[in-house]
């Protein structure tokens, strides 16, 4: 029988990679990050005990992600803010849905940069989520909202990017 | 591989955090949190029964009826005081940040709301206290009228309790208000 610690150190090094990428959504500094990414994992180790296995370990611990990030909102939530770079994962999906043939250009990611950090903390929050590229169903599980609604959010920001994007209002 | 995943390489947890240092302070936290609380509920059954003890059943003949009533009126508010400081304890203690983000945000909102049941639960213990403060204090200050004396005690004792309220709620408005109030924001855009 694997120990808490065991399974706490298995379960933190095979998901590594996506809660940096988490931190490094909503953190704007390197001292940001470190301090979520500790918060993130004081939260996995509290909630360790009670995951009985009825989500996927992935929805899991996106969930524990998310709600940390929501929860450093909590505190100033009306700064929080969506950090992406030229690189970042999928970042072309939020313009375009046929992002394997689109990149985007270095003077559109200040805009885009600009129009993301209007978008409220949820949505955010949801965008962190596309980037990640988690299906809808499973975003409906770690946000706790029904998957044609996340459909329409999803589909309603993109929107709003991308009319933003071309210069145009939207309401 | 891209920049970000070259980031991610780079910046490796173990890096990032001494994981073994963590691990080492979670499960101190957790054992120091389990010790903590059961040391303060031995505490606080060692002083209940101490004072039980002292002043409701010690024999010593010196000690009249109204020192044990006021006696008995202390020790039962310490209960009521106890019962709901454990109440507040496992609500607050129980955040279940695996929960999706609607359920902890309602949660929040929910737990972080300024309820009168609240106050009202603390309504006992205040008049427990009240009635053994009034009791104990009417014995010794011997040189005015009973009516004057339970006036000045309730002149002394009912200020302070609103003075102490108000400090809560002050201190509600600070740090709890604008948890409730990002929490009940981010609701309302889950809805929207």
């Amino acid at each position: 029988m694997v120990g808490k610690e065991e399974k706490f150190k298995l379960l933190v090094e095979d998901n590594k990679g996506k809660l940096l990428r988490i931190c490094r959504y909503y953190a704007p500094s390197i001292e940001d990050q470190k301090d979520m990414y500790q918060e993130i994992l004081i939260n996995i180790w509290k909630s360790l005990d009670s995951f009985r296995g009825e989500s996927k370990i992935d929805t899991w611990i996106y969930r524990i992600a998310v709600n940390t990030s929501l929860g450093f909102a909590g505190k100033q939530y009306k700064r929080m803010k969506l950090n992406v770079d030229i690189e970042t994962r999928n970042l072309s999906a939020i313009l375009i849905e046929d992002k394997d043939d689109y990149k985007i250009k270095e003077d559109q990611l200040q805009q885009l940069q600009t129009e993301l950090n209007q978008l409220n903390v949820i949505d955010k929050a949801l965008i962190g989520l596309v980037l990640e590229d988690i299906s809808t169903k499973e975003i409906a599980d770690i946000i706790g909202i029904t998957e044609p609604n996340v459909r329409v959010k999803i589909h309603r920001i993109k929107e709003t990017l991308r009319t933003k994007m071309k210069g145009g209002q939207h309401e | 591989m891209n920049n970000q995943d070259q980031l991610t390489k780079n910046n490796e947890p173990n890096n990032f955090i001494d994981m073994d240092a963590l691990l080492l302070n979670l499960k101190n936290e957790d054992s120091r949190n389990l010790k903590l609380m059961k040391n303060f509920k031995w505490l606080y059954f060692g002083m209940i029964i101490f004072y039980t003890l002292l002043i409701i059943v010690n024999p010593d003949p010196e000690l009249e009826l109204h020192h044990r009533i006021s006696g008995l009126c202390y020790v039962l508010s310490f209960v009521f005081f106890w019962l709901i400081f454990r109440k507040y304890h496992k609500e607050f203690g129980q955040i279940d940040y695996s929960q999706p983000s609607s359920e902890m945000l309602a949660k929040a909102a929910d737990r972080y709301k300024m309820k009168v049941k609240n106050f009202l639960i603390l309504i006992p213990s205040l008049v427990l206290m009240d009635i053994g403060l009034t009791i104990s204090f009417t014995y010794r200050l011997t040189s005015l009228e009973m009516m004057h004396k339970i006036l000045l005690i309730q002149a002394i004792f009912i200020p302070v309790m609103l003075i102490s309220g108000f400090i809560g709620y002050l201190i509600w408005r600070k740090r709890q208000k604008p948890l409730r109030d990002g929490a009940l924001q981010m609701l309302k855009d889950l809805k929207d």
